[in-house]
């Protein structure tokens, strides 16, 4: 039951591109394509468990003085074991992530859920954090991926949907169609959210 | 104090943790990434030529990987960089078989502007260049096509081709080596000079047990700081490698340059080459018709010399760049009819176009000429040679104004008769053409030999004083 309500905690209700608004730099320059936002999102994933597990562990024994240049030393370690796992094993997607694979390393997420959530709960309940909120990330990229994919250059993970010589939306493919695709998205997830819980909107519109 | 320890000895320990992690998994992976990414560079020189494996070549001018099949050398492939329109390079590999014809080309990397320079980077444009060879003109807009709009970028590309060609032509020794060998060299001391930057350089080299042992720069005038690089590091780089084929040291190029030449110059006569000065003095009046390679065609001159001196140099033909060559030719022939000599600078951005008229004026002098009489200077000329018998066919003319009179045969041992004839029917025809490229008398040969020789010993030989005797 824990488990389930977690997932739904970090994908749905703290979903860090849609809800905590975290990660946008990644998240705008690489979802060029589906499959590069699932590579994004499960390399952020793996990092972001690993780095939660042994930050959970640590939690005692680190001084809160230097408690951030350990987490960054802790993170940066799990980043570049990663790149150089994927360099060695899946090239054309670290090609593709290029620079913003080592630039995991100062994702706001991770460095947001180790201070915020693994730095107070126990090793288990900082893996499952790790991995909602991976998960949420995960699934936000491979969506906006996805819509600029098809928009842009009419595939989906590669496999052509429409004919050659098809004019597709290019924009979507460039910086530009990334702000579109996540602002249209972030407004239709609100409203829809806002619609199932009047009293959040009243709360809301108090508030503005 | 506690906790200042405490942060100090943690945080270490996390960082020392962590570098002994970042160790490990670099030696699970270092060898799978290197192997990627040789299989990558494989795969890319796969695109301009196919064979099982390539095999890296260390200390060439330009990288070059040799192409293997079945363990055989079937070819090479060169990496060059092209100087387009963007001050960035044109990266390009060059495939080329093992009779260095191109099987493909492919640009890998470049800044050029997008939609016109761009453009030859495209198989499209970089297709014409496959079957190119050692004897293929690389005339741009005839044998090659440039595109229009993007001419630097073209030409980069076209001179990168043309150069790996060359380069694999010389490395497969397809074509001619100009190198010296060293190991041929006889035991003993050289001396010779180039020209740097400041002027003339000397070097004196030592030879013992077929290596150079020593290469001293006697005298020079380069810049100081400037020139020290070359200075310092080149005669060792040349005693090392035992070679003059050794790379100019970058900023120091023109000293580089001239120690090289002297070098080159110390032992011009262990070249190979028929390096053999030219003596001006000696040469026949006449027209002499030479050619030579240029940037991207022949270049045919016709050189007039009279009295010992050149004349006059006309370009008869030639297809390099026309805005470019044209002026760089024409102020090198004025610079050649000026000094009397072939050792003249060549014009900077039309290097390849100058070294070609300078080689084809050489190859003219070198060659036979049509003589022209009329060029002589005033006087009486004597000469003999042997006809057809032992005793030698002499003979006396006269030279005033252009021209010839009073050629006669004073004396000779050859057939009377059937020579006489043949001597008239020469001279006659000397003497109307003001030429010496004359039919031979059949049946006459030798003699009508005898007598072209005769007069051109008598022209060697120069005229006596007064036109009376």
């Amino acid at each position: 039951m824990t488990i389930l309500k977690e997932l739904k905690r970090g994908v749905l209700l703290e979903n860090p591109t849609f809800r905590l608004v975290l990660g946008m730099c990644p998240t705008l320059a690489v979802t060029t394509l589906a499959i590069n936002g699932i590579g994004m999102g499960l390399a952020t994933t793996a990092v972001l468990i690993g780095s939660n597990v042994v930050i959970a562990a640590l939690k005692n024994i680190i001084p809160s003085q230097v408690r951030i240049p350990c987490y960054i030393v802790v993170i940066s370690t799990f980043v570049t074991i990663i790149s150089m796992l994927m360099e060695a094993y899946v090239y054309p997607l670290y090609e593709a992530l290029g620079i913003f694979l080592p630039l995991i390393v100062v994702n706001c997420i991770i460095l947001g859920r180790a201070e915020a959530y693994a730095s107070k709960h126990s090793v288990g309940m900082s893996a499952l954090d790790g991995l909602a909120i991976g998960l949420g990330f995960t699934l936000s990229l491979t969506v906006i991926g996805s819509i600029r994919e098809i928009l842009g250059a009419g595939s989906i993970f590669g496999y052509s949907l429409v004919g050659e010589n098809v004019p597709m939306a290019t924009i979507f493919s460039l910086p530009p169609g990334a702000f579109f695709t996540l602002g249209i998205l972030m407004a239709v997830i609100n409203a829809v959210t806002n619609k199932k819980n009047p009293r959040k909107k009243a709360a809301a519109k108090r508030e503005a | 104090m506690n906790t200042t320890v405490k942060m100090i000895v943690v945080l270490g320990l996390i960082s020392a943790i962590s570098a002994g992690l970042l160790a490990g998994v670099n030696m699970l992976t270092a060898d799978t990434i290197k192997a990627n990414s040789e299989k990558r560079l494989y795969e890319t020189l796969a695109q301009v030529i196919e064979a099982d494996e390539f095999e890296a070549q260390e200390g060439t001018e330009f990288p070059l990987w040799l192409a293997k099949t079945n363990g055989e050398v079937v070819g090479y492939v060169v990496r060059l960089t092209g100087h387009g329109y963007s001050s960035d390079g044109i990266d390009l590999l060059v495939g080329l078989d093992a009779q260095a014809t191109v099987k493909g080309v492919l640009v890998f990397s470049h800044s050029e502007t997008p939609g016109l320079g761009s453009k030859v980077a495209e198989q499209s444009y970089l297709a014409q260049f496959v079957g190119k060879g050692l004897d293929s003109a690389f005339v741009p807009g005839e044998d090659v096509d440039a595109i229009s709009g993007a001419t630097s970028s073209s030409m980069a590309v076209i001179g990168s081709v043309r150069k790996a060609v060359d380069f694999v032509g010389k490395y497969a020794g397809l074509t001619e080596e100009t190198g010296i060998d060293f190991a041929n060299i006889p035991d003993g001391e050289y001396v010779g000079k180039g020209r740097g930057f400041g002027g003339d350089i000397t070097v004196k080299l030592t030879f013992a047990g077929g290596k150079l042992t020593a290469l001293e720069i006697v005298s020079h005038n380069e810049s100081p700081n400037v020139s020290d690089p070359a200075i310092e590091n080149l005669p060792q780089a040349i005693i090392d490698q035992q070679t003059v084929e050794v790379d100019a040291v970058s900023g120091a190029t023109m000293t580089s340059e001239g120690i090289i030449a002297a070098v080159k110059d110390a032992l011009a006569e262990f070249s190979g080459e028929d390096e053999a000065p030219i003596d001006l003095g000696s040469l026949l009046p006449g027209k002499y018709t030479g050619t030579a390679r240029g940037f991207s065609s022949d270049i045919t001159v016709e050189v007039t010399i009279a009295a010992g001196k050149i004349l006059d140099i006309v370009v008869v033909s030639q297809d390099d760049t026309p805005e470019i060559a044209g002026p760089a030719l024409a102020t090198l022939v004025e610079a050649i009819i000026e000094e009397q000599s072939l050792e003249v600078d060549l014009v900077s951005g039309a290097t390849y176009s100058s070294e070609g008229l300078v080689a084809a004026v050489k190859n003219a002098l070198r060659s036979d000429p049509v003589v022209d009489l009329s060029l002589l200077p005033d006087g009486n000329y004597t000469g003999e040679a042997e006809g057809f018998s032992r005793n030698p066919i002499r003979v006396s003319f006269t030279m005033k104004d252009g021209a010839i009179s009073a050629l006669k045969v004073m004396s000779h041992g050859d057939t009377p008769g059937l020579a006489d004839d043949a001597f008239s029917q020469i001279i006659q025809s000397i003497e109307s053409n003001l030429s010496l490229d004359v039919d031979l008398v059949s049946g006459a040969t030798y003699s009508s030999q005898g007598l072209l020789e005769a007069i051109i010993n008598a022209i060697k030989a120069g005229p006596r004083s007064g036109t009376d005797q």
